[in-house]
């Protein structure tokens, strides 16, 4: 199983770095080319690249504008277009891998290969706890990981059969996770996000499988809207709900400025049908608190 | 619109009636979900509520959670196509609504949607968006077909 564009979206070549267009997919892998910090911030802001796809994006921006800016100072700018994720995090591993000797270079190549492993490590444990027959909820997208998940399940002989939250405006839950999957010939149904409380009801699922943006030590999340209405309806009807995060902090997640969007977005490929003069909003992320939550998986 | 210019709204789930309309006028404002897959906020909803100068905001299904965590909804009002025994049966995506207005402690209130003869939707599942396709042609056939659902008179 050798489909993982989206395991590694952004990939650094000489002196460019090459983003994979997620607003392409699944009709094209097109890949964007970065050479100059306002291109990285452009590519940021409209959505390009997300997930671990931006954390990419930021460590070879680090490695590539070395001589212009600090990742310090490429944190403030990444935070300013994306302020919900936790850049600043990623800037002080840098900073203090660097002070002790390594080359920048150095330390994002261990970083990934670390968290590589660590994505794997996850995967595996997730999948000693997930039931034979796993029916798996998810929503947006993990970053590939879910390819992980399947591997370690099929190695402990576990059937698995995912639903794939369409995840609106942007249809992360279709354009990615749902194409993913089923490149990788794993089978998988698509449904509307407003589904999934009858899908359960009817115990179609049984266990729901998340990433995550942010995390902190209560086990609190914050991950791509609509995530919360699920944590909730599936404590409603018993349903585990599992969740693949890094890096918690010690911070209360109610004061994370949660990124409200163009309301323009909300109405994206609707462009055939009247949309104007109509209001709208678009908070991109929300908060589930760890009451919702049976088990996180963290890389630390 | 940004979420903390939104307060006590009016949340609609389904075809909004003419009696609807009526309690919809006195409100600070409504929220009008988007209704996949068919698409009824946007389509039938929205054009009614400002044709009449009813104050709303457009969300995606999925923003209703959030908005219910925030504390922005007073009430939810769920437009039913028929009453049964056991309860209402609604549009795909009524239990998801329902079940998040009651366990945020939201009172529902419901009543008979407008009756749209020779109604035609643009979508009828999640494999479509405004009748775009959104995957490869060999996985159209990969998806949960929405169904009427119902919600039992104990919810609601």
């Amino acid at each position: 199983m050798n489909n993982h564009s989206l395991l590694y979206p952004v990939k650094l070549k000489g002196n460019s770095i090459f983003v994979l267009d997620e607003t392409k997919l699944p009709f094209k892998e097109y890949h964007i080319k970065v050479n100059k910090i306002s291109q990285a911030l452009r590519v940021l802001s409209s959505m390009k690249t997300r997930a671990f796809g931006q954390v990419l994006l930021f460590l070879y921006s680090a490695i590539l504008f070395e001589k212009e800016i600090s990742p310090k100072e490429l944190a403030k700018r990444f935070k300013k277009i994306r302020p919900t994720f936790d850049f600043e995090s990623l800037s002080y591993i840098l900073e203090n891998q660097t002070k002790a000797g390594l080359s920048l270079k150095e330390v994002v190549k261990n970083f990934i290969e670390s968290f590589d492993r660590k994505r794997r490590e996850r995967t595996k444990k997730l999948a000693e706890v997930l039931p034979f027959n796993s029916k798996i909820l998810t929503i947006c997208n993990v970053s590939g990981e879910l390819i992980y998940l399947y591997e370690e399940l099929k190695k402990l002989k576990k059937r698995a059969i995912f639903y794939v939250s369409e995840t609106r405006p942007y249809l992360q839950g279709t354009r990615l996770t749902f194409w993913e999957l089923r490149r990788n010939n794993i089978k998988a149904y698509l449904l509307c996000d407003n589904q999934v409380a009858y899908l359960m009801q009817k115990k179609e699922i049984n266990c729901v499988v998340v990433g995550s943006d942010r995390s902190n030590l209560k086990n609190d999340i914050i991950n791509k809207i609509g995530t919360y209405a699920i944590a909730r309806l599936a404590k409603y009807f018993k349903i585990p709900f599992y969740v693949l995060t890094q890096y918690p902090k010690d911070i209360d997640l109610d004061l994370v400025k949660i990124e409200e969007r163009n309301k323009n977005e909300v109405f994206m490929f609707l462009e055939n049908i009247k949309t104007s003069g109509y209001d709208a909003i678009y908070p991109s992320f929300d908060i589930t608190k760890s009451e919702f939550i049976e088990k996180t998986y963290e890389i630390r | 619109m940004k979420l903390d210019k939104i307060k006590d709204a009016i949340l609609i789930w389904g075809i909004v009636s003419d009696d609807g309309l009526s309690i919809l006028k006195n409100e600070k404002i409504v929220i009008v979900p988007e209704t996949r897959p068919y698409l009824l906020g946007l389509l039938y909803n929205a054009p009614l509520l400002k044709k009449q100068k009813i104050n709303f905001v457009y969300c995606t299904d999925n923003m209703l959670g959030f908005l219910f965590y925030k504390d922005k909804i007073k009430k939810t009002i769920i437009f039913y196509k028929k009453l049964t025994k056991k309860g209402i049966i609604c549009i795909s995506g009524s239990l998801y609504v329902a079940l998040l207005s009651k366990l945020h402690n939201v009172a529902i209130k419901i009543m008979p949607q407008k009756n749209l003869k020779n109604i035609k939707f643009l979508d009828n599942s999640a494999t479509t968006l405004a009748g775009k396709k959104f995957i490869l042609k060999e996985d159209t056939k990969f998806f949960k077909s929405p169904k009427d659902e119902l919600i039992s008179y104990f919810l609601l």
